[in-house]
């Protein structure tokens, strides 16, 4: 995890938001750092996580976060984190090795039935979380974490279905047992793809917690990686959102932030 | 304006009232504003959530105890995806259904007032003819629906369907951004900028801009004086007018003599009175043309240049 990030939120292992929805998205620019943080950030924070990583595979993810000081193997061992690896089940489902995988639910279905919802997948994280009275001893509230939102539009999935599946989620971990959900949307304004922009924006209207990484309009620049724009939504509606803006620069172990303008490199 | 429609004084508190919010501000404070003043006229509310739990549509509106407030769980299980259990049934003529079961059965008078939280969810799982029926209720004679309030999310739909919606609505309330030049020296600060359009049944409709927020109980503040607040642009009118011919090296300036000779001096080709009327009156033994066609001119009237095909 990111300290710089922590004292920005305001959050630490040992004190967070419960029952919080965070939305990631990237625009020009590649915002999975911000997913390689929170995962770091909850498992310090003895949370039961569920990963959905449906963008790169266990290794990628286990090798960042050896960096970041966490043991993703042994996490998973422990039976901390519970790691969907959507590549390679993607794959079993497209090319099945036998006839036996059909009679259970796959939590991909959707892959093979394109007309059907995202029902399995939802199960498949609501059996990962749902606590039982040993993992409530052991573990801080659960937390589910999916990469990337985006991948599902791609893959023929209606935004109608993401959005319930997204619902589903949301009722299961942060209204039912108040815990914590961070997703990643992409969100290419100019691209004019209306189920991504449907799905960014309802999940807007869904998070108390969005956090949108846009590149520079300039492009491409060695010392400022993009800009963050973090905002705080109130929960009942009342007060008006709460802004930030950052600019950020990521290095192998890390990510620094400073105010628009004062990179060190501009200093 | 605002205030009036919340307390149901405009047009018998009746209709279709949608609130159509943005990503910026959103629209469920203003909404549970709505419902806590009805709770407060002891009205009968059915609400339809589909988008937040029952804690926290509840939390600060009521403990839950009063009777007027019937809620409707659409969102913990509305497609059966978790038990087998018989489904919230969401369409039409369910919803009929579960509010016909609390009809004043003394009187005939509509009395419920149906939250739907929100139309947008609705009208992703349902097609839009089936939502317009509903929300032609408060229209019809035998309905216990007396108003609709609903709450929409208009970055989510194609243009035509909130067009189509925003039509069937007696009062829309469109929710914008404060802009942000507005200066912040606020007593309470403002949470958004909503234009409530209201249709009546003469066919006046009647618009009105108001800065608002929504306090803690859920009572409304308007913000009356957001045009005075806007900060003024200083104005340039103070500095002396400064005469261009001051200070040259050659003279622009006319003497008096000057000025009258220019004065008279008439323009070419700008005839006087006397003049005009020398060129225009007829001379006397001026020319005159006299034609006598040949027998071979075949003269028409209404084709004298001969290429008509008629």
């Amino acid at each position: 995890m990111f300290a710089e990030l922590n004292s920005i939120l305001n959050w630490s292992p040992d004190k967070f938001e419960k029952g919080q929805c965070i939305l990631l998205s990237e625009s020009k620019t590649d915002g999975s750092f911000l997913i390689h943080h929170f995962l770091s950030f909850f498992l310090k924070a003895q949370c039961k996580v569920c990963f959905l990583g449906l963008v790169q595979s266990f290794s990628h993810y286990s090798t960042v976060a050896q960096k970041l000081g966490i043991n993703l193997l042994q996490a998973r061992e422990k039976g901390q984190l519970v790691f969907f690896e959507g590549l390679c089940n993607s794959l079993d489902m497209l090319l099945p090795e036998s006839d036996a995988s059909d009679a259970e639910p796959q939590p991909l279905g959707f892959l093979r039935w394109p007309s059907t919802d995202l029902r399995n997948l939802f199960d498949f994280v609501n059996s990962s979380l749902s606590q039982s009275e040993n993992d409530m001893s052991r573990w801080a509230s659960p937390v589910l974490i999916i990469d990337d939102l985006s991948v599902l539009l791609s893959l023929e999935v209606s935004p109608t279905a993401v959005l319930d599946f997204v619902h589903y989620c949301r009722m299961a971990v942060c209204s039912k047992q108040q815990g914590n959900m961070v997703t990643m949307v992409h969100n290419e304004d100019d691209l004019g793809d209306e189920d991504c922009d449907l799905v960014f924006h309802a999940l807007t209207h869904q998070s108390s917690l969005i956090l949108q990484v846009h590149g520079l309009n300039t492009g491409y620049c060695r010392d400022v990686h993009g800009q963050i724009q973090l905002r705080w939504k109130d929960k009942f509606q009342l007060k008006r959102d709460h802004t930030h803006v950052f600019q950020y620069k990521v290095h192998d172990k890390g990510v620094s932030f400073f105010a628009p303008g004062t990179s060190s490199a501009v200093l | 304006m605002l205030r009036e429609v919340i307390a149901g004084s405009e047009g018998g508190g009746g209709g279709f009232v949608l609130i159509k919010d943005c990503v910026q501000c959103g629209g469920r404070g203003l909404l549970k504003s709505f419902i806590k003043a009805a709770l407060l006229r002891n009205e009968t509310v059915h609400v339809f959530e589909f988008e937040i739990s029952q804690e926290e549509l509840y939390s600060g509106l009521t403990d839950g105890t009063s009777s007027s407030l019937v809620f409707h769980n659409g969102y913990t299980d509305p497609l059966n995806w978790i038990s087998n259990e018989k489904p919230f049934d969401f369409s039409i003529q369910s919803i009929k259904a579960q509010i016909d079961q609390s009809k004043d059965k003394e009187s005939e008078a509509k009395n419920v007032i149906l939250v739907l939280d929100s139309l947008s969810w609705l009208l992703h799982h349902i097609p839009i003819t089936d939502v317009c029926q509903l929300l032609q209720e408060p229209k019809r004679k035998e309905s216990t629906v007396k108003r609709i309030i609903a709450l929409m999310h208009s970055e989510l739909h194609d243009q035509g369907i909130v067009g189509s919606v925003s039509h069937m609505a007696n009062t829309i309330v469109t929710l914008s951004p404060i802009p942000e030049f507005t200066a912040v020296n606020w007593e309470v600060d403002p949470y958004a900028i909503g234009e409530t359009i209201q249709r009546k049944k003469s066919g006046k409709v009647t618009r009105e801009e108001e800065c608002y927020t929504i306090q803690k109980d859920f009572s409304l503040i308007i913000h009356h004086d957001l045009n005075n607040r806007k900060q003024a642009i200083p104005k340039t009118d103070n500095t002396a007018q400064v005469d261009p011919a001051a200070n040259l090296t050659f003279n622009l300036r006319l003497s008096e003599e000057e000025r009258h000779a220019k004065e008279r001096l008439s323009l070419p080709f700008t005839f006087s009175e006397k003049k005009k009327h020398s060129i225009l009156q007829p001379r006397p033994g001026g020319g005159k043309i006299v034609y006598e066609p040949d027998a071979q001119d075949d003269f028409d009237e209404e084709d004298p240049d001969d290429d008509l095909d008629v």
